[in-house]
């Protein structure tokens, strides 16, 4: 079921060394580079079927194709702000192969006419960042970044770190957070366009999306295309934490049985049975048990199902589980980081995570669950970003699988 | 009153840097960090003397550093442990671990938003450096070590 492609040096004693690494076909593409132009490079990752790894799950081609057309000097910048609850697929990317990386960007930038590149890190990963500042060093010194490379082709990449803002994940607030701004999102253009930095376009893509480029051009399109269930290409870093005995990262081509790969890699539920699964993230709904047994890691699969694949990061909740109290971690997780420039979610977020202390505290009437009805509907499409949309999916995938246990949480006056 | 300097050593990092991006703006955060790193936390006399290198108000710097919770304007005295409250930690009981640092007052104790551990939860922040798989006879012999940390 495994299938290490990313994650393929993973085992690798001292494996985010530069000198281990080019003993195991480090740096194989980005040595060949000139034998490729950018478009070779670009309608690779257009065939391959690459879908962004930070949640989103578009083409990855598709928004190359923005940037390559766009006008002027170019940004590409790596978003390792990794901070959705359920999620820590990047940071093993970042701690056991950062020069996977680092080619995948050298590849990137290349493809894409920069010669700047910018990997935005979140603030709490201090270790991850000091290994990934070791690697950028020594991929300085060995010659594939700089201004005098041996693939020929200048590139610089700098390390950011954000501080603490979860909203920074978001692309748009990530660019304002590195441009030395506050973390708010922009409004979104009504067509496509690349982002922009200082106004320069600009590429933001996760780190495992970049992290896949180097097998892309070395394999060809073709092989990456053929993995998984199209449109689901390709393999995926998942992620399995909550009630299960072998919590980790486990990569597997898309369309395995989520059960198979809890129950099989994960080294199954910790406790009786699986009461639910958060599918990709605590920004997807939950999924009852029901649903998640004949279900696949798909992105139409988990859509279909109501939820979303997001990040690939599943959090499995045994049957002791309190969905109540869940539901209220998640909520007071989205009030504390709510940025607060929209209203509906800065307001929002904290009226649900109030309401939700009535049902913990037994203060609760049915009128509150209308209340939580009426403010995901309150919360959904009205604001600058997907952050309140995804609380409001997350609200309803609880109310519509679990409300028997928010009512039970009522206490009838006598 | 006294002054504030940067190392030598961060200004040819500043030096590098505004060469690396394309306003001086960009280099609020690595500069608020330098800070940080230095001190322990923000000063109003050092955030003076980040405005003069990057001539923005010094009111830029506190306008930006108080949206990102890990910027502190106060020093923490005691050992700072920021334990992780997001979902995976708490199905893997985080409040067994709230409920016993709540009673030590040897430490700041701060509760926090996911930090990235969930497949090795429950954990906390020591310090900055992370504590992973932690139960409490695990945590109480960290905690122990003050040398260690």
């Amino acid at each position: 079921m495994l299938f290490k492609n990313v994650s393929a040096r993973f085992e690798i004693e001292n494996s985010n060394s530069i000198d281990v690494i080019l003993e195991h076909n480090g740096y194989e593409m980005v040595k060949k580079l000139q034998e490729f132009t950018p478009e070779q490079i670009i309608q690779e990752v257009e065939k391959s079927g690459l879908r962004g790894k930070g949640g989103g799950g578009a083409l990855a081609g598709a928004k190359w194709r923005l940037l390559e057309k766009a006008k002027g000097k170019k940004y590409i910048v790596i978003n390792a702000d990794e901070s959705e609850p359920g999620t820590f697929k990047d940071r093993s990317i970042i701690e056991k192969d950062p020069h996977l990386l680092i080619e995948g960007i050298i590849l990137t930038a290349y493809a894409l006419n920069s010669n700047d590149a910018f990997i935005y890190i979140r603030g709490e990963y201090q270790e991850q960042a000091k290994i990934l500042q070791k690697a950028i060093d020594e991929a300085y010194e060995k010659g594939f970044l700089g201004d005098e490379t041996i693939h020929k082709y200048n590139i610089h990449l700098t390390l950011h770190r954000g501080a603490g803002a979860y909203i920074c994940g978001e692309k748009s607030a990530l660019l304002e957070s590195l441009e030395g701004k506050r973390g708010h999102p922009r409004l979104k253009p009504h067509t496509p366009s690349p982002e922009y930095f200082f106004n320069n376009p600009t590429l933001v893509n996760n780190v495992e999306t970049i992290a896949t480029i180097p097998s892309i051009i070395k394999n060809g399109s073709s092989f990456y295309k053929n993995l998984g269930v199209e449109p689901s290409c390709g393999s995926m870093l998942f992620g399995v934490s909550g009630h299960v005995n072998k919590p980790g990262i486990y990569e597997c081509e898309f369309g395995v049985s989520m059960l198979d790969y809890i129950n099989t890699l994960g080294g199954g539920v910790k406790g009786e049975s699986i009461k639910a699964v958060i599918t990709g993230g605590v920004s997807t709904g939950v999924i009852p048990f029901e649903i998640v047994k004949d279900i696949k890691l798909t992105y139409e699969d988990l859509r279909k199902a109501g939820s979303s694949l997001g990040t690939g990061g599943m959090i499995v909740m045994n049957e002791s589980t309190c969905m109540v109290k869940a539901l209220k971690n998640i909520l007071s997780f989205y009030h504390d980081e709510s940025c607060g420039q929209c209203t509906p979610c800065r307001e929002g977020t904290f009226w649900v995570d109030a309401t939700l202390d009535k049902f913990l505290d037994g203060s609760a009437t049915l009128e509150d669950i209308e209340i939580l009805k009426s403010n995901s509907k309150i919360m959904n499409g009205k604001t600058v970003c997907v952050f309140a949309p995804s609380v409001s999916t997350v609200i309803d995938s609880f109310l519509k699988y679990f409300q028997d246990e928010f009512i039970a949480k009522i206490k009838v006056d006598v | 009153m006294s002054g504030y300097t940067f190392s030598a050593e961060n200004l040819k990092e500043i030096d590098k840097l505004l060469k690396r991006y394309p306003s001086k703006e960009a280099l609020t955060l690595p500069i608020l960090w330098m800070v940080q790193n230095d001190l322990g936390y923000l000063s109003n006399i050092a955030l003076r003397e980040a405005s003069k290198i990057l001539d923005m108000p010094t009111s830029h710097f506190y306008s930006v550093a108080s949206f990102y919770t890990m910027f502190k304007f106060k020093k923490s005295e005691k050992v700072f442990v920021e334990l992780c409250k997001s979902l995976s930690c708490e199905l893997n009981n985080s409040d067994e671990l709230y409920e016993y640092l709540k009673t030590r007052d040897d430490i700041e104790l701060v509760r926090v938003e996911c930090l990235g551990s969930c497949g090795s939860s429950p954990m906390c922040a020591i310090n900055g450096k992370y504590h992973e798989n932690l139960n409490i006879k695990k945590l109480d012999t960290i905690l122990g070590d003050k040398d260690a940390l």
